[in-house]
C-alpha cells in the first residue's frame, strides 16, 4: 500500500513537472500567460494564469477570447475577446474587445498575430509566478530548498561512511521531487499578457459647408473722383482764318485715382464675413484680424 | 543524483541567464477603472459625447480652430490617445481636401508636443496622437484646425463627421529585480 501511495505521488509530481515544463517551452501549442491588467474581469481576474492553445484562425469564432500580439508600435501581447472577424480571400482579421472596456480595441489584429485561444484561467496563480520572479521568491522557493538538499545529502553520506546507515529513500525522494517542481517553477517564465482598459469619447456632428458668396457691404466713397480735363485752348487769330478747337476730355477715372473704402459690420466673435471685390485695378485690402482672406487677383 | 540533479538545473538556469532571453523580473500588475471624457465649451463640462463644431461659411484656403480638453478621469490607468473621424452620410465636400490638425496644447495654450496632420479620409482609420500620455486623473487641451483645400471651387457642397477619441491604457514599464536584466522570449 506504501509502495502503491508512493508511486501515485511520484507519478504526479512527474505528471505536474511535465506540465510546467510543456507550458514554458510551448509543446503542443500550449502556452501560459500571466495576466497583468483588468480589461477582462471579471471574466478573468487580473493576476490570473491563463492557458492558451494554438488554434487555426480559420477555426476562432467570434466570443473567443484569444491571445495575441497587437499591431502597435509596441507590439504587447494582449488577451481580449474576439468582437468581429472578418473572412477574404482565406485571410482572417479580427476586432476584440475587453469585457470591462466599453468599447472595442482600436487595431485590428491579423490571424497571423493570434498565438492562441484562451482553453481556462486559473485566478491569482499568476501572482505566484510573479513572486517566484522575484529576489525573495527565488530565495524562499529554490535556494533555500537547494540548500537543503545540499547539506542533507552531505550530512548522509558523511553517516554512510562512518555508520553505514541506511535511511528510509521514501521520504527523501518525495521531498527531492517536491523541491524539483519547485525549482523548475522559477525556470517557468509565464510571459505577461495585458487585459489594456480603454474608453472613447466622441465630437459629433461635425459640420462644414462651403460658403455661397453674398456679402453685406457698407460703402463710403472717398474722395470724389473729377476726371481730368485738358486746359481750354485759347488761339490768337492772326490774320484771318478761325480754328475750332477740340476738346478730349479724359472721362475714365485712371487706376490709383482714388480710395474706395468698404466697411463690413462683424456679426460678433467666431463668425465669418464676406466681401466681395470686383474690380480691373489693384485692390488691397487692410485686415486688423486672424482671419484668412481668399483673394482672387484680377490684374 | 540529487546533487547532480540540482547542479545540472542550476547550471540549465545559468545558461538561461546568460543565453537565453527570458524575463527575469516581476511583472507589474495594473488594477483600476477606465474613464475618458471630453468637453468644448464651456470648458467645466465634461461627458462621453459633445457636439461637435458647425461652420456653414467656410471658404476654400480657410482654416478654422477649435479647442477641447480630454479628461482622464480613470482610476490609475494612463492613457494613450487616438483618433478617428467617421463620416456621417453623404459627403459632397471631398474627404481628401479637408486637412485636419490636432495639437496638444500645454496650460497656457501654447502648442505642446508634435502636431498629427491627415486628411479627413485617413483619418476614417485610427491614428495614433503621438507619444503623449495623458495620466489619471489629468486633463489635456488639445486644438483642432481644419482647412478646406483652396482647390474648391463649388459652393455649398458640405460634409458632415464624427471625431472619436479613444485613450488606452498604457501599462507601466516593467523593473528588472534582478540582474544582469534582460528582455523578454518571444
Amino acid at each position: 500500500m506504501k509502495n502503491f501511495l508512493r508511486g501515485v505521488i511520484v507519478c504526479f509530481i512527474l505528471i505536474v513537472g511535465f506540465i510546467i515544463f510543456s507550458l514554458s517551452h510551448q509543446i503542443g501549442g500550449w502556452r501560459a500567460f500571466i495576466v497583468s491588467s483588468g480589461s477582462m474581469e471579471p471574466t478573468i481576474s487580473t493576476g490570473a494564469l491563463v492557458i492558451s492553445h494554438y488554434t487555426h484562425p480559420s477555426s476562432l469564432q467570434k466570443n473567443d477570447i484569444i491571445t495575441f500580439i497587437a499591431p502597435t508600435k509596441e507590439k504587447p501581447i494582449v488577451t481580449h475577446r474576439i468582437s468581429n472577424l472578418s473572412r477574404k480571400n482565406q485571410l482572417t482579421t479580427f476586432k476584440t474587445k475587453g469585457d470591462n472596456n466599453n468599447n472595442e480595441d482600436t487595431w485590428v489584429v491579423a490571424g497571423g498575430g493570434v498565438i492562441g485561444k484562451v482553453t481556462f484561467s486559473i485566478p491569482y496563480l499568476g501572482y505566484f509566478f510573479s513572486f517566484s520572479q522575484t529576489k525573495l521568491g527565488i530565495l524562499l522557493l529554490v535556494l533555500l530548498p537547494a540548500v537543503y538538499i545540499i547539506i542533507d545529502e552531505i550530512s548522509n553520506i558523511v553517516k554512510t561512511i562512518k555508520h553505514h546507515h541506511k535511511k528510509s529513500k521514501e521520504h527523501k525522494e518525495i521531498i527531492t521531487a517536491g523541491i524539483a517542481i519547485l525549482f523548475s517553477l522559477w525556470l517557468f517564465t509565464p510571459q505577461s499578457t495585458q487585459a489594456l482598459l480603454s474608453d472613447k469619447v466622441s465630437l459629433t456632428n461635425n459640420s462644414i459647408t462651403i460658403a455661397i458668396v453674398s456679402p453685406t457691404i457698407t460703402q463710403t466713397p472717398s474722395p470724389t473722383i473729377t476726371p481730368s480735363q485738358p486746359p481750354t485752348p485759347t488761339q490768337t487769330l492772326s490774320p484771318t482764318p478761325t480754328v475750332t478747337p477740340t476738346l478730349t476730355p479724359t472721362t475714365q477715372p485712371s487706376c490709383g485715382g482714388g480710395n474706395i473704402t468698404i466697411n463690413v459690420n462683424n456679426n460678433g466673435g467666431g463668425s465669418t464675413n464676406i466681401v466681395n471685390v470686383t474690380s480691373n485695378c489693384s485692390t488691397k485690402i487692410n485686415q486688423n484680424n486672424t482671419t484668412i482672406i481668399y483673394n482672387t487677383l484680377h490684374n | 543524483m540529487i546533487i547532480t540533479g540540482v547542479g545540472a538545473g542550476a547550471f540549465a538556469a545559468s545558461q538561461a541567464l546568460l543565453s537565453d532571453q527570458a524575463v527575469l523580473a516581476a511583472n507589474t500588475f495594473s488594477t483600476g477603472t477606465s474613464d475618458l471624457l471630453i468637453a468644448t465649451n464651456p470648458v467645466s463640462d465634461y461627458a462621453s459625447s459633445k457636439a461637435g463644431f458647425t461652420n456653414n461659411a467656410m471658404l476654400p484656403g480657410q482654416t478654422s480652430a477649435y479647442a477641447f480638453r480630454l479628461k482622464n478621469n480613470s482610476d490609475a490607468v494612463d492613457f494613450s490617445i487616438q483618433g478617428q473621424a467617421t463620416i456621417n452620410g453623404t459627403n459632397t465636400l471631398p474627404a481628401d481636401k479637408i486637412f485636419v490638425t490636432i495639437t496638444p496644447l500645454d496650460s497656457s495654450s501654447n502648442p505642446m508636443g508634435t502636431p498629427v496632420t491627415h486628411p479627413l479620409n485617413e483619418w476614417t482609420s485610427v491614428q495614433s496622437l503621438g507619444d503623449l500620455v495623458v495620466d489619471n486623473g489629468d486633463i489635456q487641451r488639445y486644438k483642432m484646425e481644419v482647412m478646406v483645400d483652396p482647390s474648391i471651387t463649388e459652393s455649398s457642397v458640405s460634409v458632415n463627421f464624427d471625431f472619436v477619441f479613444t485613450g488606452t491604457q498604457v501599462l507601466p514599464s516593467v523593473t528588472p529585480s534582478l540582474s544582469p536584466s534582460v528582455t523578454a522570449q518571444p
